[in-house]
C-alpha cells in the first residue's frame, strides 16, 4: 500500500441507502467533507425496494383524522412488544412528520388527498375533506390505530431514494460505489476509519475519517430465502462485531413478512392488506378474522405471520411443489386501484408468477424480511464500545423496533435516524481533528491483505464457500424461523459453530484475481456466520416469547426476567458470542397488552 | 420434459488482459419458473465461480442486472428461461464501461448524467419544519411518479444507436429525467434554463427517434411521449429565448 | 472547459437545424404527395393532365415551386445527413448494433439514409429531364417513360414514398403526443396507396399513344 492511496475525509459513511445518504446530507450541509462507500450505486440500494410507505402522523386522511405523535408512539411501542427504547420512539414519532415533509420539498411525488366520498372494501363509507385536498395521502398498515402511512403509489422506497440521492448529487458528496468496508481501523477506544475492498478489481484501500457511520442495512440474505436484496448480508454489522468491543443488540429479533411470494420470496407490500386485501386458505376461506376478530389481516407482522404458519400447520395451506402456501386476494380492490396504487405488485405478479393479480390469487408465505437487531447505539446513534463510530437505519439497533417493527416504520426510521444521527455525527466531527495513525492503518491493511492473499494462493483447506453458505442458510431457515424451540436452536448453534470453524479452511476454486465473486463471498462468510451465531445463540438464551421471537417451549412474554435487550459481543479469537443484557428504557408506556396476537399459538 | 439450455456468455477479466474477450459456452438443465437470476447463480456456484454479473434486488426494482439477452437489453432477473430458445447468448451492456464479464459500470455513468442535468429540485424556498407540506393535485403527483419510475438500468442507453455511436449523448434515461423535472411544479427552473444542456445534439436533438428505448424499457415508461415533450419544449425555448 | 468547444457552442443552431430538417421534410412531403396526385390526373386522360400542368404554369406555381423544391431537397439532405454515421467506426457500430438488436425502427433509419441518398440522385435526374423538355406535357412525359425511364421513375416513386412516409412516421414519433402504435398502420396504408397510384399513372403513360397526342 502507498500512503497516498489512503482516502481522507471528515465523515465516512458506509452504505448509501436512505439512512446513509441522509446522514451524509446532514454532515455535508454542516460543512463537512463526506465520503460514502457503497457495495452498489446508491440508487440500487435495498431501500429502493420498499414498496408500501413511510409512517408519519399527519392525520391527513379520513381514517387518520386526529392522529398525532402520541398515538404513533403507542402503536410503535405495542408493535415492539415493549422491546423498544421509548426515548428513541418518542423522538422518532415527533420527527417523522418533519421528515416526510422535507422529502416532499426534495421532490418525492407523494400520492395526494383527493377530496370526496369513497367506499372502503369492507363497506364503510368515508369522506375526504376539501380542506385536506392536495395534502399528502396516507394508507393503512398493520398494527396501527390510524391510517398514517404516506406513500407514492407503491414505489415509495424508490422515489425516496431517488430524491435523497438527488440531494447527495446536488451537494457533491463523494460516493465510491462498488467498495466494501471489510474491517474497521480502531484501537479499541476510537474508530479511525475502515479498510475497504474494491469490488471493481479486488484491491484494498484505507479510508480515514473523524467519524465513521455504518448504514449497511440488514442481514436478511443469510437466511437464503428472504425478501431482501442479495447485497443484504449484514457486512456492516459483522465488521463492528469483529472489533470485539462493539456489541450487536437483539439479534434474535428477526421479522418475517406475511406476504413473500412463493417460490421467489419477493415481497408484495403490506399495502395489499392495508388497502383491504384478504388472506385465504386452500378452501378460499378468509381465516384471519377467526384468529384476530378486531385487526384481522392488519395485525402486526409477527402476529399475522404466526397465524398463517399456524393455519398451514392445520393442513389448510395450499400444496405446491415448493411447499404449502396461502393465498393473498386483492381482486376485489378493482383493476384501477391495483394498477395505480399497487402497480409494482401487479408487475411482480406478472413477471415472477406469470399471473394477473386483478383476476388471480397470489401465492404467499411468511418470508424473512427485516432485522430489528443490529449495531447497538445510544439515542444519538453512537455505537457502544468505540468513539467515533455511529450507526443508523436497519444496520443499527437504535432501538426503535424492539421485537417487532411496524410496516412503514422502517422507511421512516432510515430518514429520521439519518437526520438525528447526522446531526450528532456533524457535531462530533466538528469537535475532532483528523488523525492518521500510521501503525494502526498499516496493521489493519496488512491483516486484510493477508486474508486476501491467502485465499488467492489457494493453499491449504478444501472447503467450498458456496456449500458452507448453503449450510448456514439451511440451519437458520429450518431452526431459527418463526416458531422456535430450545432443541432446534441448540441444533442450529452447533451446526453454525461447525460451519464457522470450517470457514477458516475455504479454498477458492477460481483464481481470485480481479473482480472475483468467489473471493468476495469467501471474505464475507466468516463474518456472516458470526451474525448467524449471534441470532441463534440469542434466541436460544431468551426463554420467553416476545414480538417476532416466539418460543413454543416458552410461549409467554416474561417481563419479569426478559424485559431486557440482548447485547452480543464477539471476543477476539472466540468461537462463540458472549451475551450480555441491558434493561429496556421505559419512559411513558409500561408493559401491557398489545390488543392483538393472543398467545400461545402452535406451529407444527 | 426439462430442457438443456446452452448458454453462450461473454467473458473478460480486466485483471488478466492476456486472455482476450471471448464467448464461453455453458450447459444447464432447466427447472420450472427458472429466471436468469437463478440460472446465472447456479452457473457460478456449480460451474465457474469466477463468473461476474450483478444482481441486487432480483425483483426488477433496482436496475442492476440489465444485460444483452440474445442481443436485446433487458433485466436478467425478470427474464424467465421458458420464454427463451434453447440457446441463450448473454453479453454485457454496451456504452457502459466493462467491470468484467456481464458486469458494467452504470453507477458512475448515471451519477455523471445527473450532475450534468442538475437533476434535483431547484428552489429558493426554505424548508419550514413546522409548516404544512405544499399542496399538489394527485394527477400531477402521478405524472411525476410515472417519469420517476426509471430505475437507471441503462437498457434504453444500450438500445440506442446514437448512444452507441456518440458517447456524449444523454439518452432516453437523461431526457426522461429532464421531463420529470419540467413537469414538477416544485422545480422553479424554466425550460430555457436547461436549454444549454438539453436543447443540443448531446441532448434531445441528438435523438433520431429510433424508439428502441421505448420498445425495450423494462419499466414500460412512455418514453416516446416523454422525449417528444422535452423536444417540443426545447424547440420552443430555442425560438422564444428567455 | 475546452476553448474550441466553448467558442463554437451555439445550442440554438443545433435546435434550429432540427427545425429546418422538420419543416423542409414536411414541405417536401406535401410537395411529393401533391405531385403524385397531379401526375395521377393522367389516369383521367391526357387532357386533364395537360390542363393541370398549364394551370401550374399560368399561375407561376412551377416557377416558384420548382426552385423552392430544389432548395428544400438540398437543405433537407444536408441537414438530415449531419447525423448519419459517416466514419467507418460509427458505421460498423451502427450495423452491428442493428443486427444484435433486430429492431425494426432501428433498421428503418438505415433505410432512411439509403433511400435519402438514392432520392438525391434519382430526383436530380428526374428534375433535369423534366426541365430540359419544359413545359410539362403528357406527350413528352409519355415519350420519356416509353423510351426507358419507366424503371427509373418507378424506383424513384417507390423510394421517395418510402423515404417520405418513414420520415413522416419519425416526425410524428419525435414531435407528437400520439402513441406510435396508433398511426403506424395508417402510414403503411397511405404508402401503399400512393405507390399504387403512382404505379397506375406510370402504366397509363407507358401505354399512352404518343403519336396520337402530337
Amino acid at each position: 500500500m502507498k500512503w497516498s492511496d489512503a482516502h481522507l475525509t471528515d465523515v465516512l459513511v458506509i452504505g448509501a441507502g436512505l439512512a446513509g445518504e441522509r446522514v451524509a446530507i446532514e454532515a455535508a450541509t454542516q460543512g463537512h467533507q463526506v465520503t460514502i462507500l457503497s457495495l452498489v450505486p446508491p440508487r440500487r440500494s435495498h431501500s429502493t425496494a420498499a414498496q408500501g410507505g413511510m409512517q408519519a402522523s399527519l392525520g391527513n386522511v379520513a381514517m387518520g383524522y386526529g392522529d398525532n405523535p402520541d398515538i404513533h408512539f403507542a402503536d410503535t411501542v405495542k408493535g415492539s412488544d415493549w422491546g423498544c427504547d421509548q426515548e428513541v420512539a418518542r423522538l422518532f414519532c415527533n420527527l417523522a412528520p418533519v421528515a416526510v415533509r422535507q422529502m416532499a420539498q426534495w421532490g418525492v411525488p407523494w400520492s395526494r388527498v383527493v377530496p370526496g366520498k369513497r367506499l372502503l372494501p369492507e363497506g364503510v363509507e368515508v369522506e375526504e375533506l376539501q380542506e385536506k385536498a392536495g395534502l399528502i395521502a396516507q394508507r393503512q398498515f398493520g398494527g396501527t390505530a390510524k391510517w398514517r402511512t404516506c406513500f407514492a403509489a407503491d414505489g415509495t422506497g424508490h422515489v425516496l431514494q431517488y430524491a435523497m440521492d438527488s440531494v447527495v448529487v446536488k451537494l457533491g458528496v463523494t460516493v465510491h460505489d462498488r467498495m466494501e468496508a471489510i474491517a474497521l481501523i480502531h484501537d479499541g477506544e476510537h474508530c479511525y476509519g475502515a479498510v475497504a475492498l474494491s469490488l471493481r478489481d479486488g484491491s484494498l484501500r484505507p479510508y480515514l475519517a473523524k467519524a465513521v457511520v455504518i448504514a449497511t442495512g440488514g442481514y436478511g440474505r443469510i437466511y437464503g430465502v428472504s425478501t431482501n436484496a442479495v447485497i443484504n448480508e449484514g457486512t456492516g454489522m459483522s465488521i463492528c462485531l469483529d472489533t470485539g468491543v462493539v456489541p450487536l443488540g437483539n439479534m434474535e429479533a428477526v421479522q418475517f413478512h406475511p406476504t413473500g411470494i412463493v417460490p421467489a420470496g419477493i415481497l408484495v407490500t403490506e399495502g395489499c392488506r392495508g388497502d383491504g386485501g384478504y388472506l385465504l386458505d386452500k378452501n378460499l376461506h378468509r381465516f384471519m378474522p377467526d384468529y384476530e376478530p378486531v385487526k384481522k389481516e392488519v395485525a402486526s407482522r409477527d402476529v399475522v405471520s404466526r397465524w398463517m404458519l399456524h393455519h398451514m400447520s392445520k393442513g389448510l395451506g395450499v400444496d405446491s411443489p415448493y411447499g404449502p402456501h396461502l393465498w393473498l386476494d386483492i381482486r376485489h380492490l378493482g383493476k384501477e386501484h391495483i394498477c395505480v396504487n399497487l402497480r409494482e405488485v401487479h408487475a411482480i405478479c406478472a413477471n415472477f408468477l406469470g399471473i394477473d393479480c386483478v383476476e388471480e390469487l397470489i401465492p404467499v408465505r411468511p418470508t424473512q424480511h427485516y432485522s430489528m437487531g443490529g449495531i447497538r447505539t445510544d439515542v444519538n446513534g453512537a455505537a457502544y464500545g468505540l468513539q467515533g463510530l455511529f450507526a443508523a437505519g436497519e444496520a443499527a439497533c437504535w432501538d426503535l423496533h424492539g421485537f417487532n417493527r411496524l410496516g412503514g416504520n422502517s422507511l421512516a426510521e432510515t430518514i429520521v435516524a439519518g437526520m438525528v444521527v447526522g446531526e450528532q455525527v456533524a457535531r462530533y466531527a466538528g469537535e475532532r481533528s483528523l488523525e492518521f495513525p500510521f501503525a494502526l492503518v498499516a496493521d489493519a491493511m496488512a491483516a486484510q491483505e493477508d486474508r486476501v492473499s491467502k485465499l488467492r494462493s489457494r493453499s491449504g483447506g478444501s472447503e467450498d464457500v458456496y456449500r458452507l453458505r448453503k449450510g448456514m442458510e439451511d440451519a437458520l431457515l429450518n431452526n431459527v424461523g418463526i416458531f422456535r424451540t430450545g432443541e432446534a436452536l441448540e441444533k442450529a448453534v452447533s451446526i453454525l459453530q461447525e460451519l464457522y470453524q470450517r470457514s477458516a479452511n475455504i479454498r477458492l476454486r477460481s483464481s481470485g484475481l480481479g473482480p472475483n465473486p468467489e473471493l468476495y463471498a469467501a471474505l464475507r462468510l466468516p463474518g456472516t456466520l458470526k451474525l448467524a451465531l449471534c441470532i441463534a445463540q440469542g434466541a436460544l438464551q431468551r426463554t420467553e416469547s416476545r414480538g417476532s421471537h416466539y418460543r413454543e417451549d416458552y410461549p409467554h412474554r416474561d417481563d419479569e426476567n426478559w424485559l431486557k435487550r440482548t447485547l452480543a459481543y464477539w471476543p477476539p479469537g472466540a468461537d462463540m458470542p458472549r451475551l450480555e443484557y441491558e434493561p429496556v428504557k421505559i419512559t411513558e408506556l409500561p408493559p401491557g397488552d398489545r390488543g392483538y396476537g393472543g398467545m400461545p399459538i402452535k406451529g407444527d | 420434459m426439462s430442457r438443456f439450455l446452452n448458454f453462450s456468455i461473454f467473458r473478460y477479466n480486466p485483471a488478466t488482459p492476456e486472455i482476450p474477450p471471448r464467448m464461453q459456452d455453458f450447459q444447464l438443465d432447466e427447472t420450472p419458473n427458472m429466471s436468469l437470476f437463478i440460472a446465472l447463480n447456479r452457473l457460478r456456484e456449480e460451474q465457474d465461480p469466477s463468473l461476474m454479473f450483478d444482481f441486487v434486488c432480483r425483483a426488477a426494482v433496482c436496475g442492476s442486472c440489465a444485460m444483452l439477452i440474445n442481443g436485446r437489453p433487458g433485466l436478467a432477473c425478470k427474464t424467465l428461461t421458458q420464454d427463451l430458445p434453447d440457446k441463450i447468448t448473454l453479453m454485457p451492456l454496451p456504452v457502459f464501461k466493462l467491470v468484467g464479464d456481464l458486469s458494467v459500470d452504470t453507477g458512475v455513468w448515471f451519477r455523471g448524467l445527473n450532475e450534468n442535468l442538475e437533476a434535483w429540485i431547484h428552489t429558493d424556498k426554505p424548508f419550514d419544519p413546522q409548516g404544512l407540506e405544499d399542496r399538489m393535485d394527485n394527477p400531477t403527483a402521478h405524472a411525476i411518479y410515472d417519469a420517476e419510475r426509471c430505475i437507471e438500468c441503462g437498457s434504453c442507453i444500450a438500445a440506442c444507436a446514437t448512444a452507441n455511436m456518440r458517447a456524449d449523448f444523454i439518452g432516453a434515461a437523461g431526457l426522461n429525467r429532464v421531463a420529470r423535472f419540467l413537469i414538477d411544479p416544485r422545480d422553479e427552473r424554466q425550460p430555457y434554463q436547461v436549454f444549454e444542456v438539453v436543447g443540443t445534439d448531446e441532448g434531445v436533438f441528438g435523438c433520431i427517434g429510433l424508439m428502441a428505448c421505448d420498445d425495450i424499457c423494462p419499466m414500460e415508461i412512455p418514453l416516446q411521449q416523454q422525449l417528444a415533450l422535452v423536444r417540443r419544449k426545447m424547440a420552443l425555448a430555442s425560438l422564444k429565448g428567455k | 472547459m475546452y476553448l474550441q468547444e466553448t467558442l463554437a457552442k451555439s445550442p440554438r443552431w443545433e435546435a434550429w437545424m432540427e427545425l429546418i430538417e422538420l419543416f423542409t421534410g414536411l414541405f417536401l412531403l406535401v410537395f411529393l404527395q401533391f405531385h403524385m396526385l397531379a401526375v395521377a390526373t393522367i389516369i383521367l386522360g391526357p387532357a386533364a393532365f395537360n390542363r393541370d400542368a398549364l394551370m401550374l404554369d399560368e399561375y407561376y406555381l412551377s416557377y416558384i415551386g420548382i426552385p423552392l423544391v430544389i432548395l428544400a431537397i438540398i437543405v433537407h439532405g444536408l441537414v438530415a445527413l449531419r447525423k448519419a454515421p459517416w466514419r467507418y467506426k460509427e458505421m460498423a457500430i451502427f450495423i452491428q448494433h442493428s443486427r444484435r438488436l433486430a429492431h425494426l425502427d432501428t433498421w428503418a433509419w438505415f433505410v432512411q439514409i439509403i433511400t435519402g441518398m438514392a432520392v438525391l440522385i434519382l430526383a436530380a435526374i428526374h428534375i433535369w429531364n423534366t426541365l430540359s423538355t419544359w413545359p410539362i406535357e403528357a406527350a413528352k412525359s409519355a415519350f420519356r417513360i416509353q423510351s426507358g425511364s419507366f424503371s427509373n421513375l418507378f424506383l424513384l416513386l417507390l423510394i421517395a414514398e418510402i423515404h417520405a412516409m418513414v420520415g413522416l412516421y419519425r416526425i410524428l414519433v419525435k414531435w407528437s403526443w400520439i402513441h406510435r402504435q396508433k398511426f403506424t398502420k395508417w402510414l403503411v396504408y397511405a404508402t401503399i396507396g400512393f405507390v399504387a397510384l403512382g404505379f397506375i399513372a406510370l402504366v397509363v403513360f407507358y401505354f399512352l399513344d404518343v403519336k396520337g397526342l402530337t
